[in-house]
């Protein structure tokens, strides 16, 4: 039977998928890699290990260094390294031949590769496990145009790391794209980068390792959310298939200054796997927002909706994220499922946001709700979450509480037309004339209620 | 933006010694230029003219520049500011700086001077970025802000508590400057001796912002001038360079400009005027250049040699009114 040809290109790889990825997320897939490496060398738990009080003070976590010019991009880290076999076997495959089996962020076998063709044309790589180690050393361009049936890229056998300490990789990058070269150059560049990985990492920065930027370490910055006497969010853990869910729903903390003050930029919903975050501050029809009949669209008075999933599963191809991690394959079962619990959980809130400003109920209602969500103390959705996903006994959920007013009498509004002349009349027999209407309203009714309904 | 209502009407403009200092320092630099192949006089001179237009003034005196533009967003003075006009030929753009900028042609140079009298907020930032991604290479891009730590135009921050006025700094750059504020930037990077360097820093970043996709294309600093007529301002200037314009500058004679900031990280240079007497001055004036270590004889007047250093770099380009300042103040 004649035979189609379906081989892959190399071209398709080095200059078509990599425009899929922006640069910040690409460099975000290597600092997973690292991150995997650390979780694998080290065999940790991200969640039963958070909760664990045994990281002293002191300790020198593993670090993760960037250091970007419009020249070079150089990102090194002492996470554990590569060994020969493993670099000879899988790293340098595009895809994995049989899906990951631990709870990882390297899920598609396609990150670090793309990541690093995306950026620049001469990549020098060189890492250390504490077996063995390798170097390679590759030249893009000369790579691509090869004859086309071969795929193996030269490297060579080097000694394991003198110890756990040293054990890591080095990636340098030079001869950047010439767009990358242009990203990297603009001033606001590695703020970006620095405030995306601030934001990714919830569970693993200052906690497992450390990140820097241009020797600038990054501080950790935890996934918080509100809780007062008169307002408990929405908690719930289930488990769908191998994937394990847990989900909140509720406002974001609320101070005084401006670092916590409630803003549209920090509201929506967040969603995270395995520890990554994915999706950051969604306020889309991807997480229910604007969907017809469904839930409304956001609007200004929803800043303060805080809502956080957390997915996770030792088996990551399980889990919604697409192949960038930025996004969510959203005909994923497992997001579709979860959609409908998030939007059943975020109801409650909307509610009482409507009632933070309804018009038919009196000031002293609007009032008093909006006194509520003032202050409100701060609670680390990353520790419940771990809590959550490492307990033996599944913690029960906790539904979404918001205070009753007191109780106001009903109110209703008299509205009617008399002469000018006439209120005149009254407002100086009521002793004031500079009174206003309303107030000569509300006398004259007194003075019937007091002489005759009471 | 220049805005009549507020500094214009409060301080008059051709009173302000310092300020004058730095327009007549500006403008020999931009006579050095000339004479290095820079075509300076006809340059297209944009910028905040308000009622007192007294830089269009200078520099038409002094680098002989016809092609002037006035840039004014307050609408209710219109009439004021046209009879108030130095020149029958000064263009007044009743605009915001950020239509004009929009708008600037790209096949002329400019000398743009984005005189704002407030600290540095979004807008600016964002003009900032558009002038550099528009002006034409060899244009001159200047800006001024207020960077007074305690008397600064925004009233969250005049009137916290002393204690408190970095936080609030701290807070308003965090709230306009976006993704040019740095992230570890935290409340001590805004102490009273910082904030200047904090406005510069983000200046720079939006120029260098504007420039990106600009290929060789840099910016080129010239100007970094602290002064003090009352608030503490920063004017931050310099030139969009190619190859070619960066080869010209390197012909400047820039020995004899020692007020000139060629790097970033230099200090600031700080403008200041002592205060003299008619007489006094007279006196030093007649005894300048002098030695760096010169004061006159005590037994004439006493002055401290600090004053005197100070005076020495400015005296030749400080205006002559300052000595008429407190009389015509009494009669006003």
């Amino acid at each position: 039977m004649p035979e189609a040809n379906a081989n892959p290109e190399k071209r398709f790889f080095i200059q078509l998928i990599t425009r899929d990825i922006a640069l910040d997320d690409a460099i975000l897939d290597l600092i997973d890699n690292s991150v995997d490496s650390l979780v694998r060398s080290k065999d940790i738990d991200i969640y039963r290990d958070f909760i664990k009080d045994e990281h002293e003070q002191g300790d020198v976590l593993p670090e993760i260094r960037i250091n970007c010019t419009s020249k070079t991009f150089k990102i090194e880290d002492n996470c554990g390294g590569i060994t020969f076999e493993n670099a000879e076997r899988d790293v340098f495959r595009f895809g994995r031949p049989d899906p990951n089996k631990r709870m990882s962020l390297s899920v598609f076998g396609i990150g670090m590769k793309r990541a690093i063709f995306k950026i620049g044309r001469k990549i020098e790589m060189e890492s250390h496990a504490i077996d063995s180690g390798f170097h390679m050393n590759l030249d893009v361009c000369e790579w691509m145009d090869m004859h086309t049936e071969d795929w193996r890229i030269p490297i060579e056998r080097l000694e394991g790391a003198a110890d756990e300490t040293k054990a890591g990789t080095k990636i340098v990058i030079s001869r950047l794209n010439e767009e990358i070269s242009d990203v990297i150059k603009a001033p606001t560049f590695a703020n970006q980068l620095f405030r995306k990985i601030q934001a990714a990492y919830p569970f693993y920065i200052g906690k497992y390792l450390n990140i820097f930027i241009n020797e600038k370490r990054i501080p950790e910055k935890d996934l918080i959310f509100s809780q007062s006497s008169d307002h408990q969010p929405n908690i719930e853990t289930w488990e769908d298939g191998n994937v394990k869910i847990t989900l909140m729903c509720g406002f974001l903390p609320r101070g005084d200054d401006i670092q916590t003050q409630w803003t549209t930029e920090k509201s929506g919903w967040y969603l995270v796997c395995n520890g990554r975050v994915v999706v950051h501050a969604n306020k889309t029809s991807l997480t229910g927002w604007g969907l017809k009949r469904i839930l409304p669209q956001f609007m200004p008075k929803n800043r303060g909706f805080l809502g956080i999933v957390f997915f996770s599963s030792s088996n990551p191809e399980e889990l919604p994220w697409n192949t960038t991690k930025r996004g969510i394959n959203s005909e994923s079962g497992v997001f579709l499922r979860t959609r409908m619990r998030m939007i059943t959980a975020s109801r409650p809130v909307l509610q009482f946001q409507d009632k933070m400003y309804r018009s038919k109920d009196t000031d002293d209602v609007r009032e008093e709700y909006r006194d509520s969500v003032k202050k409100m103390d701060t609670v680390s959705a990353t520790k419940q979450a771990a809590e959550r996903a490492s307990a033996k006994d599944p913690i029960p959920s906790q539904r979404y509480l918001f205070p009753q007013p007191s109780a106001h009498p009903k109110m209703s509004t008299i509205k009617y037309e008399v002469k000018e002349e006439d209120i005149n009349r009254v407002k100086k027999g009521l002793g004031r004339s500079s009174m206003y209407n309303y107030e000569v309203g509300q006398k004259t009714f007194k003075y019937y209620m007091d002489r005759e309904c009471s | 933006m220049s805005a009549p209502e507020s500094s214009s009407s409060r301080v008059p403009y051709d009173l302000r010694p310092r300020k004058q200092v730095e327009r007549r320092m500006m403008a020999h630099v931009f006579q050095f230029l000339a004479e290095a192949g820079f075509p300076i006089s006809t340059y297209r001179y944009a910028g905040f003219g308000a009622f007192f237009f007294v830089d269009f003034i200078l520099f038409r005196r002094i680098l002989g520049i016809s092609d002037m533009v006035s840039i004014e967003r307050d609408l209710d003075y219109k009439n004021r500011v046209m009879f108030n006009r130095p020149f029958k030929d000064i263009d007044v753009k009743f605009q915001t700086s950020s239509e004009y900028i929009s708008q600037i042609n790209k096949d002329k140079k400019y000398i743009l001077w984005l005189d704002y009298d407030g600290p540095i907020a979004k807008d600016d930032i964002d003009d900032l970025e558009s002038a550099a991604s528009n002006l034409s290479v060899g244009s001159v891009l200047i800006v001024t802000f207020d960077v007074d730590f305690d008397k600064v135009k925004d009233s969250k921050i005049r009137e916290a508590l002393p204690g408190k006025r970095s936080q609030e700094w701290f807070n308003r750059f965090q709230e306009q400057c976006g993704d040019f504020f740095q992230a570890t930037w935290d409340i001590s990077d805004f102490r009273a001796s910082r904030v200047n360097k904090r406005t510069l820093e983000i200046a720079e970043s939006a120029i260098l912002s504007g420039l990106t996709m600009r290929k060789g294309i840099s910016f080129e600093p010239v100007f970094n001038f602290i002064y003090a007529d009352g608030h503490e301002m920063l004017t931050f200037g310099g030139i969009i360079s190619s190859k070619e314009e960066k080869r010209k500058l390197g012909m400047v004679g820039w020995e004899e400009l020692p007020f000139v900031r060629r790097k970033l990280d230099m200090d600031p240079f700080r403008i200041e005027v002592p205060v003299l007497t008619r007489k006094e001055r007279l006196y030093i004036d007649s005894c300048m250049p002098c030695e760096p270590d010169w004061v006159p004889d005590p037994k004439d007047f006493e002055i401290k040699a600090e004053a005197i250093a100070a005076y020495r770099e400015v005296y030749r380009y400080c205006p002559l009114y300052l000595i008429f300042r407190t009389i015509r103040n009494r009669f006003l």
